[in-house]
Protein backbone atom coordinates (compact mmCIF):
# COMPACT_ATOMS: atom_id res chain seq x y z
CA UNK A 1 0.00 0.00 0.00
CA UNK A 2 2.90 2.37 0.72
CA UNK A 3 4.01 1.96 -2.90
CA UNK A 4 0.50 2.65 -4.12
CA UNK A 5 0.30 5.82 -2.06
CA UNK A 6 3.72 6.97 -3.21
CA UNK A 7 2.58 6.61 -6.79
CA UNK A 8 -0.60 8.52 -6.02
CA UNK A 9 1.47 11.37 -4.68
CA UNK A 10 2.83 12.01 -8.15
CA UNK A 11 -0.07 14.01 -9.46
CA UNK A 12 1.63 15.17 -12.61
CA UNK A 13 -0.25 14.09 -15.69
CA UNK A 14 1.87 11.44 -17.30
CA UNK A 15 -0.82 9.67 -19.22
CA UNK A 16 -3.44 7.10 -18.47
CA UNK A 17 -1.29 3.99 -18.40
CA UNK A 18 0.65 4.66 -15.19
CA UNK A 19 -2.65 5.56 -13.50
CA UNK A 20 -4.17 2.29 -14.54
CA UNK A 21 -1.26 0.42 -12.99
CA UNK A 22 -1.75 2.33 -9.76
CA UNK A 23 -5.43 1.59 -10.01
CA UNK A 24 -4.93 -2.13 -10.37
CA UNK A 25 -2.46 -2.17 -7.49
CA UNK A 26 -4.83 -0.25 -5.20
CA UNK A 27 -7.65 -2.64 -5.95
CA UNK A 28 -5.40 -5.65 -5.42
CA UNK A 29 -4.07 -4.30 -2.12
CA UNK A 30 -7.60 -4.01 -0.78
CA UNK A 31 -8.70 -7.26 -2.41
CA UNK A 32 -11.62 -5.63 -4.15
CA UNK A 33 -12.51 -5.56 -7.82
CA UNK A 34 -12.77 -1.83 -8.26
CA UNK A 35 -12.49 1.50 -6.48
CA UNK A 36 -13.70 4.92 -7.48
CA UNK A 37 -13.64 8.39 -5.99
CA UNK A 38 -16.81 10.26 -6.77
CA UNK A 39 -18.30 13.65 -6.02
CA UNK A 40 -21.76 12.14 -5.57
CA UNK A 41 -23.09 13.67 -8.77
CA UNK A 42 -23.32 10.57 -10.88
CA UNK A 43 -21.00 9.37 -13.64
CA UNK A 44 -19.84 12.88 -14.45
CA UNK A 45 -18.71 13.23 -10.86
CA UNK A 46 -16.39 10.25 -10.94
CA UNK A 47 -12.99 11.84 -10.55
CA UNK A 48 -10.84 8.72 -10.27
CA UNK A 49 -11.69 5.10 -11.05
CA UNK A 50 -9.54 2.05 -10.63
CA UNK A 51 -9.93 -1.63 -11.38
CA UNK A 52 -13.31 -2.51 -12.93
CA UNK A 53 -13.97 1.00 -14.04
CA UNK A 54 -17.22 0.39 -15.92
CA UNK A 55 -18.83 -1.22 -12.88
CA UNK A 56 -17.62 1.60 -10.63
CA UNK A 57 -19.04 4.29 -12.87
CA UNK A 58 -22.35 2.41 -13.20
CA UNK A 59 -22.62 2.11 -9.42
CA UNK A 60 -22.15 5.87 -9.10
CA UNK A 61 -24.77 6.37 -11.82
CA UNK A 62 -27.24 4.06 -10.05
CA UNK A 63 -26.86 5.81 -6.71
CA UNK A 64 -27.25 9.24 -8.22
CA UNK A 65 -30.23 8.29 -10.34
CA UNK A 66 -32.03 6.27 -7.67
CA UNK A 67 -31.14 8.62 -4.85
CA UNK A 68 -30.07 5.77 -2.60
CA UNK A 69 -26.99 3.67 -1.90
CA UNK A 70 -24.08 3.17 0.47
CA UNK A 71 -22.05 5.95 -1.14
CA UNK A 72 -24.81 8.49 -0.58
CA UNK A 73 -25.16 7.37 3.05
CA UNK A 74 -21.41 7.64 3.54
CA UNK A 75 -21.43 11.20 2.18
CA UNK A 76 -23.27 12.12 5.37
CA UNK A 77 -20.05 11.46 7.23
CA UNK A 78 -19.74 7.87 8.41
CA UNK A 79 -18.19 4.94 6.53
CA UNK A 80 -20.74 2.44 5.23
CA UNK A 81 -19.37 -1.09 5.02
CA UNK A 82 -21.59 -3.66 3.33
CA UNK A 83 -19.84 -7.02 3.24
CA UNK A 84 -23.01 -8.71 2.02
CA UNK A 85 -25.18 -6.54 -0.20
CA UNK A 86 -27.87 -9.21 -0.51
CA UNK A 87 -28.33 -9.32 3.26
CA UNK A 88 -28.63 -5.52 3.38
CA UNK A 89 -31.11 -5.24 0.52
CA UNK A 90 -33.84 -3.87 2.78
CA UNK A 91 -31.76 -0.78 3.38
CA UNK A 92 -31.50 0.09 -0.32
CA UNK A 93 -34.48 -1.69 -1.87
CA UNK A 94 -33.91 -0.43 -5.41
CA UNK A 95 -30.16 0.02 -5.47
CA UNK A 96 -29.25 -3.37 -3.97
CA UNK A 97 -30.86 -5.59 -6.64
CA UNK A 98 -29.58 -3.30 -9.40
CA UNK A 99 -26.05 -3.58 -8.05
CA UNK A 100 -26.45 -7.34 -7.74
CA UNK A 101 -27.33 -7.49 -11.44
CA UNK A 102 -23.98 -5.85 -12.11
CA UNK A 103 -22.36 -8.73 -10.23
CA UNK A 104 -21.57 -6.68 -7.13
CA UNK A 105 -21.90 -8.56 -3.82
CA UNK A 106 -19.98 -6.28 -1.42
CA UNK A 107 -19.63 -2.51 -1.26
CA UNK A 108 -17.47 -0.34 1.01
CA UNK A 109 -17.98 3.41 1.03
CA UNK A 110 -15.70 5.85 2.81
CA UNK A 111 -16.38 9.58 3.06
CA UNK A 112 -13.51 11.68 1.76
CA UNK A 113 -13.30 14.38 4.39
CA UNK A 114 -11.24 16.43 6.79
CA UNK A 115 -13.60 17.39 9.58
CA UNK A 116 -16.38 19.41 7.98
CA UNK A 117 -14.58 19.52 4.62
CA UNK A 118 -16.20 16.96 2.36
CA UNK A 119 -14.81 16.41 -1.12
CA UNK A 120 -16.63 13.21 -2.09
CA UNK A 121 -16.82 9.50 -1.42
CA UNK A 122 -14.52 6.55 -2.03
CA UNK A 123 -16.41 3.49 -3.18
CA UNK A 124 -14.90 0.00 -3.33
CA UNK A 125 -16.77 -3.04 -4.60
CA UNK A 126 -16.27 -6.77 -4.95
CA UNK A 127 -18.03 -9.57 -6.80
CA UNK A 128 -17.83 -11.86 -3.80
CA UNK A 129 -19.45 -11.19 -0.42
CA UNK A 130 -17.32 -10.84 2.71
CA UNK A 131 -15.74 -8.11 4.84
CA UNK A 132 -12.55 -6.33 3.91
CA UNK A 133 -9.61 -8.53 4.80
CA UNK A 134 -7.71 -7.77 8.01
CA UNK A 135 -5.78 -4.58 7.67
CA UNK A 136 -7.51 -3.65 4.42
CA UNK A 137 -9.85 -1.17 6.08
CA UNK A 138 -6.94 0.72 7.61
CA UNK A 139 -5.34 0.74 4.16
CA UNK A 140 -8.61 1.99 2.70
CA UNK A 141 -8.62 4.90 5.13
CA UNK A 142 -5.02 5.69 4.19
CA UNK A 143 -6.03 5.63 0.53
CA UNK A 144 -8.99 7.87 1.36
CA UNK A 145 -6.64 10.35 3.00
CA UNK A 146 -4.45 10.55 -0.09
CA UNK A 147 -7.40 10.83 -2.46
CA UNK A 148 -8.95 13.53 -0.26
CA UNK A 149 -5.91 15.71 -0.71
CA UNK A 150 -5.87 15.08 -4.45
CA UNK A 151 -9.51 16.06 -4.78
CA UNK A 152 -9.02 19.05 -2.50
CA UNK A 153 -6.42 20.49 -4.83
CA UNK A 154 -8.36 19.65 -7.96
CA UNK A 155 -11.35 21.52 -6.60
CA UNK A 156 -9.34 24.60 -5.73
CA UNK A 157 -10.54 27.60 -7.62
CA UNK A 158 -7.45 29.72 -7.89
CA UNK A 159 -4.20 30.35 -6.11
CA UNK A 160 -4.08 26.96 -4.45
CA UNK A 161 -3.69 25.04 -7.66
CA UNK A 162 -0.02 25.80 -7.78
CA UNK A 163 0.46 24.13 -4.42
CA UNK A 164 1.73 20.64 -3.77
CA UNK A 165 -0.06 17.55 -2.66
CA UNK A 166 2.71 17.09 -0.13
CA UNK A 167 3.28 18.95 3.10
CA UNK A 168 5.94 21.60 3.40
CA UNK A 169 8.93 22.00 1.12
CA UNK A 170 9.78 18.31 0.96
CA UNK A 171 8.15 16.00 -1.54
CA UNK A 172 5.86 13.34 -0.20
CA UNK A 173 2.61 13.77 1.58
CA UNK A 174 1.50 14.16 5.17
CA UNK A 175 -1.95 12.70 5.76
CA UNK A 176 -4.60 15.01 7.22
CA UNK A 177 -4.69 12.61 10.15
CA UNK A 178 -1.25 13.88 11.14
CA UNK A 179 -2.36 17.50 11.32
CA UNK A 180 -2.15 19.23 14.66
CA UNK A 181 -5.30 20.86 16.00
CA UNK A 182 -3.93 24.27 15.07
CA UNK A 183 -4.03 23.41 11.36
CA UNK A 184 -7.77 22.81 11.57
CA UNK A 185 -8.32 25.89 13.73
CA UNK A 186 -6.36 27.97 11.24
CA UNK A 187 -8.44 26.50 8.42
CA UNK A 188 -11.58 27.78 10.13
CA UNK A 189 -10.09 31.21 10.74
CA UNK A 190 -8.82 31.59 7.19
CA UNK A 191 -12.20 30.57 5.75
CA UNK A 192 -13.75 33.55 7.58
CA UNK A 193 -10.87 35.93 6.78
CA UNK A 194 -11.10 35.23 3.07
CA UNK A 195 -14.81 34.46 2.92
CA UNK A 196 -14.18 31.08 1.31
CA UNK A 197 -15.07 27.47 2.01
CA UNK A 198 -13.06 25.42 4.48
CA UNK A 199 -11.71 23.40 1.57
CA UNK A 200 -10.41 26.49 -0.18
CA UNK A 201 -9.00 27.80 3.10
CA UNK A 202 -7.00 24.61 3.64
CA UNK A 203 -5.65 24.76 0.11
CA UNK A 204 -4.56 28.37 0.65
CA UNK A 205 -2.91 27.46 3.94
CA UNK A 206 -0.97 24.61 2.33
CA UNK A 207 0.00 26.78 -0.64
CA UNK A 208 1.25 29.53 1.66
CA UNK A 209 3.37 27.07 3.65
CA UNK A 210 4.80 25.60 0.47
CA UNK A 211 5.61 29.01 -0.99
CA UNK A 212 7.36 30.07 2.20
CA UNK A 213 9.17 26.78 2.59
CA UNK A 214 7.64 26.26 6.03
CA UNK A 215 5.78 23.44 7.65
CA UNK A 216 2.02 23.77 7.54
CA UNK A 217 1.90 23.44 11.35
CA UNK A 218 4.14 26.50 11.75
CA UNK A 219 2.06 28.70 9.48
CA UNK A 220 -1.08 27.48 11.26
CA UNK A 221 0.40 28.42 14.63
CA UNK A 222 1.01 31.95 13.31
CA UNK A 223 -2.58 32.20 12.12
CA UNK A 224 -4.03 31.01 15.42
CA UNK A 225 -1.77 33.36 17.38
CA UNK A 226 -2.95 36.15 15.07
CA UNK A 227 0.56 36.89 13.89
CA UNK A 228 -0.56 36.14 10.34
CA UNK A 229 -3.77 37.05 8.57
CA UNK A 230 -4.96 35.92 5.19
CA UNK A 231 -6.44 38.99 3.57
CA UNK A 232 -6.49 38.07 -0.09
CA UNK A 233 -3.01 39.43 -0.74
CA UNK A 234 -1.22 36.26 0.32
CA UNK A 235 0.10 33.93 -2.39
CA UNK B 1 -23.61 13.09 47.86
CA UNK B 2 -21.11 10.50 49.04
CA UNK B 3 -18.32 9.44 46.77
CA UNK B 4 -19.99 6.07 46.35
CA UNK B 5 -23.18 7.78 45.23
CA UNK B 6 -21.19 9.90 42.79
CA UNK B 7 -19.55 6.78 41.39
CA UNK B 8 -22.87 5.06 40.92
CA UNK B 9 -24.28 8.16 39.25
CA UNK B 10 -21.32 8.35 36.89
CA UNK B 11 -21.74 4.77 35.73
CA UNK B 12 -25.51 4.97 35.41
CA UNK B 13 -25.01 8.11 33.36
CA UNK B 14 -22.61 6.22 31.12
CA UNK B 15 -25.05 3.35 30.70
CA UNK B 16 -27.90 5.73 29.85
CA UNK B 17 -25.75 7.49 27.32
CA UNK B 18 -24.87 4.30 25.54
CA UNK B 19 -28.52 3.35 25.12
CA UNK B 20 -29.68 6.68 23.73
CA UNK B 21 -28.56 8.33 20.56
CA UNK B 22 -25.41 10.07 21.69
CA UNK B 23 -22.47 12.12 20.56
CA UNK B 24 -19.18 10.35 21.13
CA UNK B 25 -17.06 13.48 21.67
CA UNK B 26 -19.53 14.91 24.15
CA UNK B 27 -19.56 11.56 25.92
CA UNK B 28 -15.77 11.49 26.19
CA UNK B 29 -15.80 15.00 27.60
CA UNK B 30 -18.21 13.82 30.25
CA UNK B 31 -15.90 10.94 31.13
CA UNK B 32 -12.94 13.32 31.41
CA UNK B 33 -14.95 15.58 33.68
CA UNK B 34 -15.99 12.65 35.85
CA UNK B 35 -12.36 11.63 36.26
CA UNK B 36 -11.51 14.99 37.78
CA UNK B 37 -14.60 14.86 39.97
CA UNK B 38 -14.15 11.31 41.26
CA UNK B 39 -10.40 10.88 41.41
CA UNK B 40 -7.75 12.84 43.22
CA UNK B 41 -6.50 14.46 40.00
CA UNK B 42 -6.57 17.98 38.59
CA UNK B 43 -6.93 17.36 34.87
CA UNK B 44 -7.86 14.46 32.63
CA UNK B 45 -7.90 13.78 28.93
CA UNK B 46 -8.45 11.00 26.45
CA UNK B 47 -6.15 10.24 23.53
CA UNK B 48 -7.20 7.98 20.66
CA UNK B 49 -5.00 6.32 18.06
CA UNK B 50 -5.57 6.77 14.34
CA UNK B 51 -4.84 4.14 11.71
CA UNK B 52 -1.19 5.22 11.60
CA UNK B 53 -0.76 4.52 15.32
CA UNK B 54 -0.53 8.23 16.15
CA UNK B 55 -2.27 9.48 19.28
CA UNK B 56 -4.61 12.46 19.17
CA UNK B 57 -6.21 14.34 22.04
CA UNK B 58 -9.96 13.83 21.69
CA UNK B 59 -11.48 15.19 24.89
CA UNK B 60 -10.22 16.82 28.07
CA UNK B 61 -11.56 18.09 31.38
CA UNK B 62 -10.52 21.60 30.38
CA UNK B 63 -9.91 22.66 26.82
CA UNK B 64 -7.13 25.10 27.57
CA UNK B 65 -4.48 25.32 24.88
CA UNK B 66 -1.82 24.61 27.49
CA UNK B 67 -3.35 21.31 28.48
CA UNK B 68 -3.90 20.28 24.87
CA UNK B 69 -0.28 21.11 24.15
CA UNK B 70 0.70 18.57 26.80
CA UNK B 71 -1.17 15.94 24.84
CA UNK B 72 0.39 16.87 21.53
CA UNK B 73 3.86 16.65 23.06
CA UNK B 74 3.21 13.01 23.84
CA UNK B 75 3.13 12.11 20.17
CA UNK B 76 6.80 11.22 20.40
CA UNK B 77 7.26 10.29 24.05
CA UNK B 78 5.02 10.42 27.06
CA UNK B 79 2.94 8.38 29.48
CA UNK B 80 0.07 7.97 27.01
CA UNK B 81 2.36 6.59 24.35
CA UNK B 82 3.81 4.15 26.88
CA UNK B 83 0.37 2.99 28.02
CA UNK B 84 -0.83 2.71 24.42
CA UNK B 85 2.19 0.76 23.19
CA UNK B 86 2.50 -1.61 26.13
CA UNK B 87 -1.06 -1.90 27.40
CA UNK B 88 0.30 -1.34 30.89
CA UNK B 89 -0.84 1.34 33.30
CA UNK B 90 1.54 4.22 34.01
CA UNK B 91 0.84 5.22 37.60
CA UNK B 92 2.33 7.86 39.89
CA UNK B 93 5.00 8.96 37.46
CA UNK B 94 6.81 11.83 39.12
CA UNK B 95 7.53 14.45 36.47
CA UNK B 96 10.75 15.60 38.10
CA UNK B 97 12.14 12.08 37.86
CA UNK B 98 10.82 11.59 34.31
CA UNK B 99 13.04 14.10 32.51
CA UNK B 100 15.03 11.42 30.74
CA UNK B 101 12.08 9.24 29.96
CA UNK B 102 9.92 11.96 28.41
CA UNK B 103 12.11 15.05 28.08
CA UNK B 104 9.86 17.52 26.27
CA UNK B 105 6.63 16.38 27.89
CA UNK B 106 7.97 16.29 31.48
CA UNK B 107 9.38 19.80 31.18
CA UNK B 108 6.18 21.25 29.73
CA UNK B 109 3.95 19.47 32.24
CA UNK B 110 5.99 20.78 35.13
CA UNK B 111 5.94 24.28 33.67
CA UNK B 112 2.15 24.03 33.59
CA UNK B 113 2.15 23.25 37.30
CA UNK B 114 1.72 19.51 37.40
CA UNK B 115 3.72 17.28 39.69
CA UNK B 116 2.77 13.78 38.67
CA UNK B 117 1.04 12.06 35.78
CA UNK B 118 -0.76 8.79 35.06
CA UNK B 119 -1.90 7.03 31.89
CA UNK B 120 -4.36 4.15 31.73
CA UNK B 121 -4.80 2.16 28.50
CA UNK B 122 -8.11 2.24 26.63
CA UNK B 123 -8.35 -1.41 25.82
CA UNK B 124 -10.96 -3.84 24.60
CA UNK B 125 -9.85 -7.45 24.67
CA UNK B 126 -6.64 -7.57 22.64
CA UNK B 127 -6.94 -4.15 21.07
CA UNK B 128 -5.60 -0.94 22.59
CA UNK B 129 -7.20 2.15 21.09
CA UNK B 130 -5.62 4.93 23.14
CA UNK B 131 -5.07 6.11 26.70
CA UNK B 132 -6.66 8.06 29.54
CA UNK B 133 -4.28 10.70 30.83
CA UNK B 134 -4.51 12.04 34.39
CA UNK B 135 -2.55 14.98 35.83
CA UNK B 136 -1.95 15.98 39.46
CA UNK B 137 -0.80 19.39 40.63
CA UNK B 138 -0.35 18.31 44.22
CA UNK B 139 2.23 15.86 45.52
CA UNK B 140 1.07 12.48 46.77
CA UNK B 141 0.37 9.17 45.13
CA UNK B 142 -2.86 8.13 43.50
CA UNK B 143 -4.53 5.51 45.69
CA UNK B 144 -5.14 1.97 44.45
CA UNK B 145 -8.86 2.62 44.67
CA UNK B 146 -8.49 5.66 42.44
CA UNK B 147 -6.43 3.72 39.93
CA UNK B 148 -9.12 1.02 39.78
CA UNK B 149 -11.86 3.62 39.40
CA UNK B 150 -9.84 5.41 36.76
CA UNK B 151 -9.38 2.19 34.79
CA UNK B 152 -13.11 1.52 35.06
CA UNK B 153 -13.83 4.97 33.63
CA UNK B 154 -11.32 4.30 30.87
CA UNK B 155 -13.14 1.03 30.12
CA UNK B 156 -16.44 2.90 29.99
CA UNK B 157 -14.95 5.35 27.50
CA UNK B 158 -13.72 2.46 25.34
CA UNK B 159 -17.13 0.81 25.30
CA UNK B 160 -18.75 4.12 24.47
CA UNK B 161 -16.56 4.47 21.41
CA UNK B 162 -17.57 1.02 20.25
CA UNK B 163 -21.25 1.40 21.13
CA UNK B 164 -22.58 0.81 17.67
CA UNK B 165 -23.45 -2.80 17.03
CA UNK B 166 -23.88 -4.95 13.99
CA UNK B 167 -20.53 -4.63 12.24
CA UNK B 168 -17.60 -6.96 11.79
CA UNK B 169 -15.44 -6.51 14.90
CA UNK B 170 -12.27 -5.08 13.38
CA UNK B 171 -14.22 -2.86 11.02
CA UNK B 172 -16.30 -1.57 13.92
CA UNK B 173 -13.29 -0.51 15.90
CA UNK B 174 -11.53 1.23 13.02
CA UNK B 175 -14.70 2.90 11.83
CA UNK B 176 -15.70 4.21 15.23
CA UNK B 177 -12.23 5.54 15.90
CA UNK B 178 -12.25 7.31 12.56
CA UNK B 179 -15.61 8.84 13.40
CA UNK B 180 -14.40 10.08 16.76
CA UNK B 181 -11.19 11.51 15.34
CA UNK B 182 -13.00 13.22 12.49
CA UNK B 183 -15.56 14.70 14.86
CA UNK B 184 -12.68 16.19 16.77
CA UNK B 185 -11.25 17.72 13.59
CA UNK B 186 -14.61 19.32 12.86
CA UNK B 187 -14.66 20.80 16.34
CA UNK B 188 -11.24 22.33 15.79
CA UNK B 189 -12.43 23.85 12.49
CA UNK B 190 -15.50 25.24 14.24
CA UNK B 191 -13.34 26.75 16.97
CA UNK B 192 -11.36 28.58 14.32
CA UNK B 193 -14.44 29.88 12.53
CA UNK B 194 -16.02 31.08 15.75
CA UNK B 195 -12.79 32.62 17.05
CA UNK B 196 -12.40 34.67 13.89
CA UNK B 197 -16.04 35.73 13.69
CA UNK B 198 -16.26 36.78 17.31
CA UNK B 199 -12.71 38.09 17.74
CA UNK B 200 -12.01 35.67 20.59
CA UNK B 201 -9.42 32.97 21.26
CA UNK B 202 -10.00 29.39 20.16
CA UNK B 203 -10.17 28.38 23.84
CA UNK B 204 -12.96 30.88 24.43
CA UNK B 205 -14.66 29.69 21.26
CA UNK B 206 -14.81 26.14 22.60
CA UNK B 207 -16.30 27.34 25.89
CA UNK B 208 -18.97 29.20 23.93
CA UNK B 209 -19.74 26.09 21.87
CA UNK B 210 -20.13 23.87 24.91
CA UNK B 211 -22.29 26.40 26.70
CA UNK B 212 -24.55 26.60 23.67
CA UNK B 213 -24.78 22.81 23.45
CA UNK B 214 -25.84 22.56 27.08
CA UNK B 215 -28.48 25.27 26.85
CA UNK B 216 -29.94 24.25 23.49
CA UNK B 217 -29.83 20.46 23.75
CA UNK B 218 -28.04 19.86 20.46
CA UNK B 219 -25.18 17.52 19.65
CA UNK B 220 -21.73 19.06 19.88
CA UNK B 221 -20.63 17.35 16.67
CA UNK B 222 -23.67 18.54 14.71
CA UNK B 223 -23.29 22.10 15.95
CA UNK B 224 -19.56 22.07 15.22
CA UNK B 225 -20.17 20.87 11.68
CA UNK B 226 -22.75 23.59 11.04
CA UNK B 227 -20.51 26.30 12.44
CA UNK B 228 -17.52 25.01 10.50
CA UNK B 229 -19.22 24.67 7.11
CA UNK B 230 -21.20 27.86 7.49
CA UNK B 231 -24.69 26.36 7.58
CA UNK B 232 -25.43 27.34 11.18
CA UNK B 233 -28.09 29.94 11.77
CA UNK B 234 -27.46 30.28 15.49
CA UNK B 235 -27.21 34.04 15.60
CA UNK B 236 -26.31 34.23 19.27
CA UNK B 237 -23.43 31.89 18.68
CA UNK B 238 -22.13 33.51 15.53
CA UNK B 239 -22.50 37.12 16.54
CA UNK B 240 -22.55 37.03 20.31
CA UNK B 241 -25.35 38.23 22.59
CA UNK B 242 -27.61 40.36 20.44
CA UNK B 243 -28.99 42.82 22.94
CA UNK B 244 -26.78 44.21 25.71
CA UNK B 245 -29.91 45.19 27.60
CA UNK B 246 -31.24 41.66 27.73
CA UNK B 247 -27.93 39.89 28.13
CA UNK B 248 -25.34 42.24 29.46
CA UNK B 249 -22.88 39.51 30.39
CA UNK B 250 -19.54 39.93 28.71
CA UNK B 251 -18.09 37.00 26.84
CA UNK B 252 -15.44 36.35 29.49
CA UNK B 253 -18.07 35.19 31.94
CA UNK B 254 -19.53 32.59 29.58
CA UNK B 255 -18.99 29.12 31.02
Amino acid sequence: MAVVLALLDDDRQRGANPRQRVAARAAAALEVDGICAGLGTGPSGVVLAWGREAVSVTLEDLQFTLGQGPGLDAAAGAPVLVPDLAAAAARWPVFAPAAAELGVRAVFALPLRIGAISVGTLLAHRATAGPLVDGALADAFALADAVTLLLLHRQSTGTGRAGPVGDGPQPGWAPPAAYRAEVHQATGMISVQLGVSLAEALVRLRAHAYADGRLIAEVAADVVARRLRFDGHDL
Amino acid sequence: MTREEQLIEAFVEAADTLVDDFDVIEFLHTVAGRCVQLLDVDAAGLMLADQYGQLHATAASTESARLLELFELQADAGPCMDAYRTGSQVVNADLEASQERWPRFAEAAQATGFVSVHALPLQLRATIIGALNLFCARPGALSDADVRTGQALADVATIGILAQRGLHQADLLTTQLQNALNSRVTIEQAKGVLAERRGITVDQAFAVLRAYVRSHNVHLSDLARQIADGTSTAADLLFGPQSPDVDGRRLESAE
